[in-house]
């Protein structure tokens, strides 16, 4: 059990990597009474297709197949899971997005218990015909749910404008046709490769001992039988560098038209260095130039192009990258011309140093705030690993920047090509 | 704005809680402004937070106002209107780091509270009213913002139900405002509105982190100066509660069509019972037994055994006499849905739901009711509880009384559930 002392962020982590491969890191807190854990593969709506350990041909799997799999593990045929935490007083759940798949529960009390729980029902999947079937109208609801939301449909519309072959375009709970004809096959299929001890990560933070808890996990692995494997592979086709489309407009049951702007950051693998670069500067750069308290925002309100819906995001990861700014707008072409050139002027915009430091302290501020919940200190933990980042040291690194490391990524971040401009119109 | 300051008004008039806590980075101070709900000037309340966050005197613009906020070392500020029961709430939130956490930094604390008894006392106003320019963007985004609510299908369900089963009550007021009233606000009159606001609302004021509590009041004490004199018209504690609990005369079913996917249908029930009631605890752990969790009575009936939603459950409402049951269906499932609905609620009047639904549903809302002294958010909720709904229950009474709880006395807490109200919004094909 390897010991991080992060002393000046008041946390303590320690970590270790079982026989098996499974990665786990706990981040005790004593003085809190409840207990987070999380147990994530790295497996998402974005892994498509892959080469296993020891072959030499690709496999694809259908579209919506990570989440799929997320639904059916909890699914044990005679029972399910919940009534298993219920019985320990706790309530489970999970969640599937581009890049992982996370299965979490929070507890007050048998917490050995709930993390072996964890451990059982992930690594224990019970799939038949049957329940592969049954979870079809459910799943189907779901999708319709997002169906009917125009900002969820506006979301996708700006992925599938921007990607053309990297399969972050489609959506998490993929077709209506790909989840009627889910079959138990193409499950085990991704489980075997994607949930094998070597690419997940255990985490658990709260109120526990960290030996006894690293015991019990040990203890508990130690009875499983996993297939020896080495890595697999990851299969993408080449990604363009361009957006694939500069305009994409839909008809939906609306009142007030919608306008995204998306931006495709990047389509390929880059390195973890740039990686935690690219997220920190992305983000402070949405923040500085968007937030409602910026000039640009006084703008677009002033010229009454947007209303409180507006907004910005992006997803910084391993493979692909992408932001998008945008509201409801009645007046959606001329908010799309007002943003593009916005964007076009940041590679030659004046910075100063004072401008720059104030960011950094607002966004230093935001990150202790975030740094206050075990939950985010658990995910955030994993995703960082998972990526050869350091969560706790994410103060550091913004304490490091320079104003030419935002100038230099300033000046190229923007360009045409790489825009798209996503449009719902009322039908 | 004539503001007294003396020391002694302002211990008049603030109620002061320091809530202290080492578990965390941050430390926040919140304020609330709370008043009685009512349809006359919810609009105009829906206006003040945007037009407050736009500047103050000494910090004429938003950007002037975030450059501060940077400077404090990144604190955040949130602004914002809330229903609680019969009661709206102006809530004024600012969080920012524990100097032990970062270099070379002092009496963020006086400067953070100096800032909100700047910003919030002194605004930027002209002409006996508030900003102009400030006050018609502010309207023109609350009318798109209604305009577009209607999209958000769950939602407008959720307000149609409220409109047509509180139909009369105060409960029934839009919590974000009326585009009728939008056009009739003139800055001269948001502003006095915002005074009246200031001298009539109950003020509570929190401060939740690493502090120390003597410390921490002197600076309220001595910085917050900015607090109007007191009125008779302040709220005593209990008032977002209604006075009294409705019976169903008739039950109705409202239909909507709407082009949609998926139906959203949402039934309000009536509980006889309100927070204060000895029975209201029983009732919380009958609303969790019908639909709290994933192994409630619905999800296991509605979603798993019958594969018709994704998702569904029921909602009771700590601060009125409602319990809500929503869910998202196929339009052609209805029928069939409100059939399985109507057994399950049977089953938990009947009191003849399985044992061990019963333990662990115990075990899962006193879990929730631990955890909540785990976040700055909790704990500063749980007081606040308190003054809302006039009690002394501490979230460990809370505890006590659920683990004692049996069988019996859900059924009696749930035999009073009477069915008021069904809103369905569906397609041409489910009507």
């Amino acid at each position: 059990m390897e010991k991080l002392d992060f002393a000046t962020i008041d946390e303590l982590v320690y970590t270790e990597q079982l026989p098996n491969g499974l990665n786990v890191i706990l981040i005790p807190k004593r003085t809190v009474s409840k207990t987070f854990g999380i147990f994530t593969t790295d497996f998402g709506a974005a892994d498509l297709e892959f080469i296993p350990f020891n072959e030499t041909e690709s496999v694809k799997i259908p579209a919506g197949t990570a989440h799929y799999l997320e639904h059916k593990l909890f699914d044990k045929g005679d029972h399910d899971v919940y009534a298993d935490f219920g019985k320990l007083g706790t309530d489970a759940n999970a969640y599937t997005n581009d890049s992982e798949t996370s299965y979490y529960f929070t507890t007050v009390g048998n917490e050995v218990e709930n993390v072996e729980l964890l451990l059982n029902f992930v690594q224990d999947p019970y799939l038949t015909d049957e329940t592969v079937n049954k979870e079809k109208g459910i799943i189907s609801q779901e999708f319709q749910m997002y169906a009917d939301m125009p900002d969820q449909r506006i979301y996708l519309a700006v992925q599938e404008a921007l990607f053309e072959k990297h399969p972050v375009r489609n959506e998490v709970l993929g077709t209506l046709d790909s989840i009627n004809n889910m079959t138990k096959e193409q499950l085990l299929t991704a489980y075997e490769t994607f949930y094998h001890p070597t690419n997940m990560t255990l985490a658990v933070a709260g109120n526990f001992d960290s030996e006894e808890m690293m015991s019990a996990i040990r203890a508990n692995q130690e009875q499983k039988q996993f297939p020896k494997i080495g890595p697999f592979t990851r299969v993408y086709a080449e990604e363009r560098n361009e957006a694939l489309a500069s305009e994409l407009i839909l008809r939906m049951n609306v009142s007030v038209p919608r306008l995204m702007v998306g931006i495709k950051d990047y389509g390929g693998e880059i390195e973890a260095e740039e990686l935690g670069l690219r997220k920190l500067l992305t983000n402070m750069t949405l923040d500085y130039f968007y937030s409602r308290s910026g000039q640009f925002y006084q703008e677009l309100v002033g010229e009454e192009l947007i209303d409180s819906s507006f907004l910005y995001t992006s997803v910084i990861d391993k493979t692909f990258g992408f932001s998008m700014i945008g509201s409801n707008s009645d007046h959606p072409e001329q908010l799309a011309a007002k943003i593009k050139k916005q964007l076009h002027s940041l590679s030659i915009f004046e910075l100063e140093d004072q401008q720059f430091e104030r960011l950094k302290k607002r966004t230093i501020g935001k990150t202790l705030r975030r740094m206050n919940s075990i939950e985010n200190n658990a995910q955030g933990m994993i995703w960082n690993r998972n990526r050869g980042l350091s969560y706790f040291e994410t103060i550091p690194a913004i304490q490091q920047l320079t104003l030419n490391d935002w100038k230099s990524f300033l000046f190229s971040w923007i360009d045409e090509e790489r825009l798209t401009v996503c449009t719902i119109m009322p039908e | 704005m004539s503001i007294p300051k003396s020391a002694d008004a302002i211990k008049n008039n603030l109620h002061v809680h320091v809530l202290e806590s080492k578990n965390f980075k941050t430390i926040t101070v919140e304020l609330k402004f709370q008043t009685l709900l009512d349809r006359a000037t919810i609009t105009e309340r829906t206006l003040l937070p945007g037009v407050l966050r736009a500047g103050s005197k000494l910090y004429p613009t938003a950007g002037a106002m975030q450059n501060e906020l940077d400077d404090l070392y990144g604190a955040s500020l949130q602004l914002y209107q809330s229903v609680t029961g019969n009661s709206h709430i102006l809530t004024v939130q600012m969080e920012f780091a524990n100097e032990r956490f970062i270099e070379n930094e002092n009496n963020l604390a006086e400067n953070v509270i100096g800032f909100i008894n700047e910003f919030l006392f002194n605004p930027k106003t002209s002409q006996n009213g508030f900003d102009k320019t400030t006050v018609g963007q502010e309207k023109e985004k609350l009318r798109k913002n209604l305009e577009a609510s209607k999209d958000d299908k769950t939602s407008y369900a959720d307000e149609r139900l409220m409109d047509e089963m509180a139909l009369g009550e105060r409960y029934a007021v839009h919590p974000n405002g009326y585009l009728e009233d939008i056009d009739t606000i003139t800055e001269q009159r948001l502003l006095s509105s915002y005074k009246t606001l200031l001298s009539t609302a109950r003020i509570d004021v929190f401060v939740a982190g690493d502090v120390n509590p003597e410390i921490t009041k002197e600076l309220i004490e001595t910085v917050l100066t900015g607090v109007p004199a007191g009125s008779d018209l302040r709220l005593e504690e209990g008032a977002a509660l209604p006075s009294e609990v409705k019976s169903v005369e008739s039950s109705k079913i409202i239909r909507e069509i709407d082009e949609i996917q998926q139906a959203k249908l949402h039934i309000g029930y009536r509980t006889q019972t309100l927070f204060t009631d000895t029975d209201f605890e029983a009732l919380m752990v009958g609303s969790m037994i019908l639909g709290g969790h994933a192994s409630s009575l619905l999800f296991k009936t509605v979603r798993e055994q019958h594969s018709l939603a994704y998702y569904v459950g029921a909602d009771l409402d700590l601060y009125s006499d409602k319990l809500i049951i929503f869910c998202g269906i196929a339009p052609k499932d209805y029928e069939k849905t409100v059939e399985i609905i109507d057994e399950q609620v049977a089953i938990l009047q009947a009191g003849t739901f399985p044992e061990d639904v019963l333990e662990d549903t115990k075990a899962m809302i006193v879990g929730s009711y631990q955890q909540a002294l785990d976040s700055i958010g909790g704990i500063i909720a749980t007081e606040y509880q308190k003054i809302l709904t006039g009690t002394s229950k501490t979230p460990q009474d809370m505890i006590e009384k659920f683990q004692s709880i049996t069988r019996q006395d859900i059924q009696k807490a749930t035999s009073k559930l009477e069915r008021d109200t069904t809103f369905i919004l569906t397609s041409e094909e489910g009507y």
